[in-house]
């Protein structure tokens, strides 16, 4: 149809569209029917008038049946403005056009030939006009076949009632006007003809289009899960691997120790050193393994908890027997804050000491004869009880730039660290996914040569955390947990500002399927309709058919990078409006705010965060709440 | 002399647990699987039983406790248990199939000494 259109006379196209009714929809097939409609009643009579002239003229008598006939084409320009003003009655009005256009072609016929007539080869337009207005609707199926037969039943009984038809013009004088006649219905059927391949080209070419467009979504799935087979081939290789490389290391470190212990018993100096240091390198590639066998693991997600009862104080002691040789090999001092009636807590307890041991382990590793605190409180939260353990030293600190790039994979504050003080750049990152695997999370504070504290913040019922992700449905591939899930009794312990929230809807796109669970748990509790997704891809989907009130947009992902979801969600005039809000490790605040979104969150992701961005939002919105915005 | 018994598949690991425990006036025994394990552990009945928990062919070092366990004449010899993964499951697993202790491979000797020793007083008592 456009190519057809839009090859029209412009001035033509602008009439049309002039009358095109408001209650129609632009581009649906209903609009093409309309403008067809349109087009041929402007046109029409202008072919049909020369031959009222011509009758006119060839007519001794022409009153009252030409005059009739010319009244009948005409009617034809009064249904554009009817269609303009009562396009809500567009069928019944095409069904009365295609009645007139039958009158006025068997009224012709009957008055100037009958059966014989010149004009009656125009009744085969009929059905085509009724299929090209309708559409194939019942009216054109069904409807205009009847009224045809019943119009020619007409005919016929107009005929029996005289016996023969009037004879006001004899066909001999008709013969010139019967071939223009025959012509031009011949050359009105093939404008149709014309009009309708075009049609059925473009639709064939929109089908080729879609055929491409499904292609590529094949392709794409077949991609998608290619990489997801060969994310769990990795991750099942990695746990192989360590596993395999364990045996070998055993053989190391076992052997080194005896020959160190024959050294030892002999008092060679010099090879002692020596076989301290295969030893030492031994348990160091051996702590690298482990670490790589638990980032896969939880990467995996088949980094599993057990849940159990721990008595802090006791639990404690153990970790601090557990830490004092390494704490005293800097000539450090550990001191330990706790009040006796710690209780306990439900946590895994051998991630947690993991974790525990590991913070404690870099802190005595970057302090020289300083002091290191360990210090616990337990702490109210709203509803829900946590524990802080905050492990403090006073050694080399940390630079603002290098603390966003502490807790990556194989990340360590400064290249030459790994030179200077060993260790495998993993122990961080596995100590926050153990912990965010627990419903908690480690902070940092720290300032160059003062010292660093890091905090590891931990519900006190890691269990019944981790339940409350309850019922989540898939929905595209993306996890959802909507707030009915909770159970009734916890939402009503829940206060006030829960009821404000009921209708917020947050969009979670981030390729760490560890920050995901955390996130959508932290803010599902906060009473958040939370949907999360680790695919770029399906997070573009998710805003466009949610129109979500905020999208939190992780920057660093493997395939699309935030940045360019950022761009992509901004470009669709459905999703431009949504506001984003950028989570990263790397303070790109103002990139983010240049690119349009409405502020960074840094990570590790906390709910204080989110709730101050959120205010702000509703602040420049000038209301209270986040009001859900109708797409 | 206090006699130990290691059921333990590898080598490896066999002979450097083996001969660093020599060293400290321990008598050591070898198994390589379970049911030898089982078989010397009621002929030899050794004052402690290091067992290693993936015993790759055959029954597992829990089975094996359980089996030791449940003999009379060695239901009383302490068992610990060696596995090179540190989940709490395994040290639950193990406890329940009656090991009095755990620990992690690679061997820290000092640390399994000191356990060594605590469920070897009783006995040393008796």
């Amino acid at each position: 149809m456009g190519t057809n259109l839009t090859s029209l006379p412009i001035h033509l196209d602008k009439i049309v569209n002039w009358f095109l009714p408001k209650t129609i929809e632009v581009n649906t097939d209903r609009a093409k029917n309309v403008r067809m409609f349109l087009l041929s009643h402007l046109l029409g009579p202008l072919l049909g008038h020369p031959i009222t002239l011509f009758l006119l003229l060839n007519d001794p008598q022409p009153w009252p049946h030409v005059w009739i006939l010319g009244a009948s084409l005409t009617m034809f320009w009064v249904f554009p403005f009817a269609v303009k003003f009562f396009g809500r009655y567009y069928e019944t009005l095409a069904f009365i056009s295609i009645q007139n256009l039958t009158f006025a072609i068997l009224w012709g016929a009957y008055n100037y030939g009958g059966v014989s007539s010149p004009f009656l080869i125009w009744l085969v337009t009929v059905p085509l006009l009724a299929f090209f207005y309708l559409g194939s609707s019942w009216i054109a199926r069904i409807a205009v076949p009847i009224s045809m037969v019943v119009s020619t039943g007409l005919f016929y009984l107009a005929y029996i009632s005289d016996k023969s038809f009037p004879v006001n013009i004899p066909l001999s004088s008709m013969v010139e006007a019967g071939l223009v006649s025959a012509i031009s219905a011949c050359g009105y059927v093939f404008m149709m003809a014309i009009y309708y391949t075009n049609i059925v080209d473009s639709q064939s070419e929109l089908l080729k289009e879609k055929d491409r467009h499904d292609q590529t979504m094949q392709e794409l799935i077949g991609a998608k899960e290619d990489a997801e087979a060969a994310n769990g081939a990795k991750s099942d290789f990695l746990a192989k691997m360590s596993h395999e490389l364990r045996t070998p290391l055993n053989a190391v470190i076992g052997y080194s120790e005896i020959l160190l212990e024959d050294a030892e018993l002999e008092s060679r100096g010099e090879d002692i050193a020596d076989l301290q240091k295969i030893s030492a390198a031994g348990k160091h590639l051996l702590a690298m393994v482990n670490d790589v066998l638990d980032i896969s693991k939880i990467e995996a997600g088949k980094m599993e908890l057990f849940i159990e009862e721990i008595d802090l104080v006791g639990f404690l002691h153990d970790v601090e027997f557990t830490a004092r040789p390494m704490i005293i090999q800097n000539s450090n001092k550990l001191f330990v804050h706790r009040n006796e009636d710690l209780g306990v807590i439900e946590a895994d307890a051998t991630k947690l000491r993991q974790t525990i041991l590991n913070l404690l382990s870099n802190a005595a590793k970057f302090t020289q004869n300083g002091r290191i605190d360990l210090k616990i409180e337990r702490e109210n939260r709203g509803n829900e009880e946590f524990v802080n353990i905050s492990i403090s030293d006073t050694g080399v600190g940390i630079s603002d730039e290098h603390k966003g790039l502490l807790f990556n994979n194989f990340k360590q504050a400064h290249p030459s660290i790994s030179a200077k003080f060993g260790g495998t750049g993993l122990g961080l990152s596995v100590s926050l996914k153990l912990c965010q695997l627990m419903g908690g999370n480690i902070s940092v504070e720290s300032k160059v040569d003062k010292g660093s504290c890091f905090t590891i913040s931990l519900p006190a019922k890691a269990a019944s955390g981790l339940g409350e992700i309850g019922i989540s449905e898939e929905l595209q591939g993306a996890q959802v947990t909507s707030q009915e899930s909770e159970p009734a009794t916890a939402r009503k312990e829940h206060s006030q500002q829960q009821e404000t929230k009921d209708q917020t809807t947050i969009v979670v796109i981030d390729d760490d399927k560890a920050v995901l669970e955390l996130v959508e748990r932290q803010l599902s509790k906060e009473g958040y309709n939370v949907v999360t997704t680790d695919s770029a891809q399906t997070g573009l989907q998710l805003t466009r058919k949610l129109i979500p009130d905020l999208v939190l947009l992780d920057i660093q992902m493997p395939e699309t990078d935030g940045w360019e979801v950022l761009h992509a969600l901004q470009s669709d005039k459905v999703t431009a409006k949504c506001p984003v809000a950028i989570l990263s490790v790397v303070d790109e605040r103002r990139k983010a705010l240049e690119l349009g979104a409405i502020d960074l969150i840094d990570k590790p992701f906390n709910i204080e965060k989110l709730n101050r961005v959120i205010q702000r939002l509703n602040r420049n919105r000038g209301d209270d709440q986040l009001v859900r915005k109708s797409a | 002399m206090t006699m130990i018994l290691i059921v333990e598949d590898n080598p490896i690991n066999r002979d450097v647990l083996g001969r660093r425990l020599e060293r400290r006036n321990f008598i050591v025994r070898f198994a390589e699987d379970g049911e030898s394990g089982v078989a010397l552990a009621k002929e030899l009945v050794p004052d402690m039983i290091l067992m290693d928990i993936g015993l790759g062919e055959g029954i597992d070092g829990w089975e094996t406790t359980r089996q030791i366990k449940a003999m009379p004449e060695t239901s009383h010899i302490p068992v610990i248990a060696l596995t090179a993964s540190a989940f709490s499951s395994d040290r639950e697993t193990s406890l329940k199939a009656g090991c009095s202790d755990f620990d992690t491979k690679p061997v820290d000797l000092p640390r399994l000494l000191s356990k060594m020793n605590l469920w070897l007083q009783p006995s040393a008592v008796a």
